[in-house]
């Protein structure tokens, strides 16, 4: 992928500040070609005795100079803020398109490799964009006013003094290319030894356990010494490279000096046009050496745009209308279903929920509770025609719409860090204090919230760590009970209880969820003894429905998990 | 990942700059280098030498040559130069190449100080740090000090010492015209002063703003869920563009300081220029300064502006080295696991007495009074709920901890005074999570090199692992990172017969059959039934099948022992264990005890 091409749409929304950074720069450059010619105009009116002349070519290098700085600043700023700009650009697509991208984009792609893309990706880019581009449009304009003032002063000499540079241009290119190859393999074997660490950190019980301190220790020597000699080839690479450019520039005054320094013994050049001759040259050297630099980036950009590209494009649901409380009747009609590539999970299920009612469901795990719950959130793409929503095919409706219409507890749900408040309040941004604490209340959760120090305030650390799994859980709860709508999907959603708070949660919810179209998973059968269906799952199929008593009678299965739990709550109140 | 960035978040506003006794503990680092270090060093001034012999060159050529016309001098003069050219040349290749290395050596011997800082780490420091974090300081954190010597430290020096050579040779060529030149550099080192100071905190704040961007992006991935449930993309996305703004007015902060210090350089530096031929242009004139002095001064005015312009990128590096040098010797630092050293006694019963255990001091014990005697030969399984301290009785047992009270001894001896790797080496444990390490089949399973070919093909037999190995393709297949190319029954297997290959006197299984499955498990148990015989064995169990055909049972609940006896015993007695018992044949039917026992 070329480059500059995926750059392109970026860079345009930002034409007349880029526009406005070349015409500056071009400024700078021009003026920068003034300083050698006042120089030279100097130390010509040195040899002709000409004092007047010398102090307005000394006034004129000091006034150049100044109005050079500012041209450099306010071509810096147009064209490094251009590109700052074109990073947060870039960065907002990313996420925009991060945000619409399907669900199972997550599945694929694992969160570090994700980030990675809003990092290293992103600045490589962000690089280019910026001194990348500046450093092409300055070594443009650095050799066309360069060679037209060399050419001015003398076209021989520019020929004679300019040999060095196509060479050195080859050898830049060839040179990039092997440091790419040498980078490649060092960075190889900086992963080996990342692996190295990693494996013994992770397997530090292992080490420790079976005394493999030494084996490891021994491993890693192995690791380091590879790495150690790749980076040792790189530099002796680096060491060879730096030599060779830094005397280029010199080479080409060297030339200039001897070829130049007759010419003006003969008489036909001035010493002033032989000083200013040198210095242009000399402003030829930083552009061939940045050059080089620009096209390994160019090509490292290749590859991060690649990268970035798949995270592209799309636009998120649009903004949140309130939510939609109606209760939905649900039909399903001989559903399969699998996870990529993965076996079935779900096998011929039909059913018909009529709208407002609970129905609760069981099984062993791995049964495909969870996953039926699932599809129904509409995150996964159902199989066309099998899950009907009020007679409608979910897999065609609009998935932001329906979700409108959907409160839902995921099995381990996940909370931002951020305040309790902020959590509980996910759903309804603008919630006011009585929200909050009347959700609280109905999750039983305003007590413990209470005795915190910081009350609603409380940070919840990343992911909640900073509170227990019960509270997790409750504030899960809450935040879908503020949200609220006309299907409620629950899964499993009082595990982390105990079980004289989970029975007040369960009777509260129950209250506020008549009305409401319910499923509900759970791994206590006895909760479900209000509720007006059991599902009873096996190996990815229904394999018993009715109520809890009807299900005692006639399911075996039912009758077990029934007993474990007793049995459980037995085994829970020895201790 | 993203607990890595809230890290290196606090690890941004904790940066310093140059530390003193930080930095003589870096040149211990040096030492074993020291002699090339010291020569590269001492090749500085000869290197600024010889690039500044050639200004002084086209002085000469000038003024010898050029303007008298006598051009077999400039022959000579162009020689010169080009010696002086090359003499740099040289000595920049072999300086550069030198200074690397050294920067390398010292990077790879902190790697390997690191690493083996690793295994002698104590338990209890890994259950309280986040793994990424030790990844880091071996990998990342040194490969950041790497730049302090050579792009930081010697870089830095061979700019002094540049800028005072020029300093000295303009001084020595013409003094007025000197002191005329240097009228810039007031303001160019107030200016550097202050841009510096507000580069510093500006670059901070931009590196910790974009760090909590970027943890923002992480957890959003990783509650991807919740975002779309609650119909909440809009409202991130201008959350994200929010701390994007803070981080924007930043960064914008940082670009500015930027450019303005790279144009007050450049612009100090021309009116330097301007500053020489006004004045020389002067003293030329009266015939008091040469024209070769003249262009001389303004190329080492050049030369001089040159080095100060990437100042600022030097000394970020240097500020960065330190923030990472400071947190490898932390690591460094560390307290290691204590170990006792006397020698294990060749064999003998192992005994808990009274052992009570919480991992921190002040939380509610894990274990309390636990009483146990494992005599050699004798198979006892621990068995419990999840949370009932079974895997911590396993871990003290092995010495990754010391009781708060009571003793563990083996043979008489205390745990505490024991020589522990070689206590650890009499011991084959099988944890919960089958790890393996990347790398060759044989490296896994016989991490010491105790066996032959032969002895190892008979143990995989034995442990019914040989058709593993052979679909892997033999002792030599390599298993890729973390074993992902097995099942994880498979794993766990092999994991067995790493156990084994040790010839433990002592074998913990710590639910070392929970993801076989039922067939695999059959084998296993009549593998690991001849493997224990002359041993003592200690059986983690959650499911009470495994156990029940130990010679005692040992029922933990809650940290303490609640029960203990053989399986008809604990049957008949009708406590807890009866009652799990009767739960576990309720939950699974094909857990019933048809499979053979142990």
């Amino acid at each position: 992928m070329n480059a500059l091409h995926f750059l392109t749409p970026y860079l345009r929304r930002y034409f007349l500040p880029v526009l406005a950074g070349a015409l500056w720069l071009t400024l700078t450059n021009i003026l920068g070609a003034m300083l050698p010619w006042l120089l030279k105009v100097g130390i010509d009116a040195i040899a002709s005795q000409d004092a007047q002349s010398l102090t307005h070519a000394a006034l004129g290098l000091g006034g150049v100079a100044i109005v050079r700085g500012g041209t450099r600043l306010l071509s810096r700023f147009r064209f490094l803020h251009s590109a700052r700009a074109v990073e947060l650009d870039l960065r907002a697509d990313l996420m925009r398109g991060l945000l619409a991208k399907p669900f199972d984009f997550f599945d694929r792609h694992r969160t570090g490799d994700l980030l990675s893309r809003f990092t290293n990706d992103l600045s490589n880019v962000r690089m280019l964009a910026g001194f990348g581009v500046l450093t092409m449009v300055n070594s443009l304009l650095v050799y066309i006013v360069t060679l037209v003032m060399l050419l001015r002063l003398s076209p021989t000499l520019t020929a004679i003094a300019l040999i060095p540079y196509p060479f050195i241009f080859l050898f830049v290119k060839k040179m990039s290319k092997k440091m790419m190859t040498l980078t490649t393999a060092s960075q190889e074997s900086l992963g080996r030894v990342s692996q190295a660490v990693e494996e013994t950190v992770s397997g530090e019980t292992v080490v420790r356990a079976f005394a493999l301190g030494g084996v490891r220790i021994r491993h890693f020597a192995r690791c380091n010494a590879d790495y150690l000699q790749r980076n040792l080839d790189l530099a002796r690479l680096r060491a060879f490279i730096m030599p060779v450019m830094t005397i280029v520039g010199p080479i080409g005054a060297l030339l200039t000096l001897y070829f130049g320094g007759k010419m003006v013994s003969s008489g036909e050049f001035t010493l002033g046009e032989l000083v200013a001759f040198t210095a242009y040259l000399a402003q030829l050297v930083m552009p061939t050496l940045t050059l080089g630099w620009v096209m390994t980036l160019m090509q490292r950009c290749a590859a991060s745009m690649e990268r970035l590209s798949t995270v592209l494009g799309g636009e998120p649901a649009t903004a949140p209308a309130p939510p939609v409380l109606a209760p939905p009747a649900i039909a399903v009609h001989n559903l399969n279903f699998g996870y990529e590539s993965g076996p079935e999970v779900l096998k011929g299920i039909d059913l018909t929920i009529p709208a407002g009612t609970v129905v609760g469901i069981v099984g062993p795990t791995g049964s495909g509770k969870s996953t039926l719950l699932r599809l129904l959130t509409g995150l996964y793409p159902p199989p066309a025609g099998t899950i009907l929503i009020d007679g409608v095919d979910l897999s065609t409706l609009d998935g932001g719409e329906y979700r409108r219409r959907l409160a839902v507890v995921p099995q381990e749900g996940r909370l931002f860090s951020g305040s309790i408040e902020e959590n509980l309040l996910y759903g309804v941004p603008g919630g006011d204090a009585a929200l909050r604490q009347r959700v609280s209340e109905e999750v039983a959760l305003s007590d413990e919230i209470a005795r915190f120090p910081q009350g609603y305030q409380t940070k919840v650390g990343e992911g909640g760590v900073a509170i227990s799994g019960g509270q997790r859980q409750r504030v899960c709860l809450g935040r879908a009970l503020a949200r609220d709508g006309g299907l409620w999907l629950l899964d499993d959603p009082l595990s982390h209880l105990d079980a004289a708070t989970a029975r007040t949660v369960w009777s509260a919810l129950r209250a506020h969820l008549a009305g409401r179209t319910v499923l509900v998973t759970s791994s206590r059968v006895s909760f479900l003894a209000d509720v007006d269906t059991i599902l009873l799952f096996e190996n990815g199929k229904i394999v018993a429905r009715g109520t809890h008593a009807e299900l005692l009678d006639s399911s075996p299965l039912y009758a077990r998990l029934a007993e474990q739990e007793k049995l459980r709550d037995e085994v829970e109140e020895i201790a | 990942m993203s607990g890595r960035f809230h890290e290196e978040n606090s690890d941004e506003i904790s940066g310093r700059h140059l530390d003193f006794q930080l930095f003589k503990r870096f040149l211990l680092a040096v030492h074993p280098y020291r002699r090339t270090a010291w020569l590269s060093l001492g090749m500085l001034p000869i290197l600024a030498l010889a690039k500044l012999v050639q200004p002084w060159l086209v002085k000469e050529a000038i003024d010898r040559a050029i303007l008298p016309g006598r051009l077999e001098l400039l022959g000579l003069f162009a020689l010169l130069f080009f010696v002086a050219l090359a003499v740099e040349g040289l000595l920049m290749y072999w300086q550069g190449y030198q200074v690397q290395l050294v920067g390398q050596r010292i990077m790879a011997d902190m790697r390997a100080a690191a690493f083996a800082k690793l295994p002698r780490l104590p338990a209890s420091y890994y259950e309280k740090n986040p793994s990424g974090r030790l990844v880091t300081r071996v990998t990342n954190d040194v490969e950041n000090v790497g730049e302090l010597f050579g792009s930081g430290i010697i870089s830095a020096l061979g700019d002094i010492v540049t800028l005072t050579l020029i300093i000295g040779v303009m001084l020595w060529m013409n003094l007025q015209l000197a002191l005329v030149t240097f009228v810039v550099l007031p303001p160019l080192f107030i200016a550097g002063t202050l841009f510096r100071r507000n580069l510093r905190a500006a670059s901070r704040q931009v590196r910790s703003r974009l760090a909590g961007l970027n943890a923002f992006v992480a957890e959003r991935i990783a509650g991807i869920a919740e975002v779309r449930l609650f119909g909440q993309e809009r409202r991130t996305l201008s959350e994200f563009e929010k701390l994007q703004d803070d981080y924007c007015q930043g960064a914008i902060k940082v670009i500015n300081a930027d450019a303005a210090l790279y144009a007050v350089v450049e612009t100090l530096g021309s009116i330097a220029l301007a500053a020489i031929l006004w004045y020389g242009g002067g003293e030329a004139l009266r015939g008091t300064t040469s024209f070769g002095t003249l262009v001389a001064f303004i190329d080492y005015a050049q030369k001089f502006f040159t080095p100060l312009r990437d100042l600022s990128a030097k000394y970020s590096v240097i500020q960065t080295s330190n923030a990472s040098l400071e947190r490898i010797f932390e690591l460094l630092d560390q307290p290691e696991e204590e170990s006792g050293t006397q020698s294990v006694p060749m064999s003998g019963t192992l005994e808990l007495e009274g052992v009570s255990f919480s991992y921190n001091d002040d939380s509610t014990p894990v274990l309390q009074g636990i009483d146990l005697r494992l005599a050699p030969g004798e198979t006892i399984a621990l068995v419990g709920d999840s949370g009932s301290g079974k895997t911590t009785v396993t871990r003290l047992i092995m010495g990754f901890h010391l009781p708060q009270s009571g003793t563990i001894r083996f043979g008489g001896i205390a745990l505490g005074d024991v020589e522990l790797s070689s206590w650890r080496q009499r011991i084959g444990w099988v944890g919960q999570e089958p790890f393996l390490f990347s790398g060759s089949v044989r490296e896994n399973l016989d991490p010491a090199s105790r066996h032959n070919d032969a002895e190892l093909a008979a143990l995989l037999q034995r442990c019914g692992a040989a058709a593993i190995v052979e679909r892997l393709g033999g002792l030599d297949a390599i298993l890729s990172e973390r074993g992902r190319n097995l099942s994880s029954g498979e794993r766990q297997l092999l994991c067995l017969v790493r156990a084994l290959a040790g010839d433990p006197q002592l074998l913990i299984l710590d639910e070392a059959t929970s993801r076989l499955d039922p067939e695999s498990e059959g084998v296993v148990r009549r593998g690991l039934q001849e493997a224990s015989s002359g041993r003592a064995v200690l059986l983690v169990a959650h499911r009470l099948a495994t156990a029940r055909h130990a010679d005692r049972i040992v029922v933990l609940r809650r940290g303490r022992i609640r029960e203990s006896g053989s399986h008809s015993e604990l049957l008949a007695a009708g406590g807890l264990y009866a009652r799990l018992w009767r739960l576990q044949q309720v939950e699974g039917e094909e857990e019933t005890p048809t499979t053979p026992s142990l």
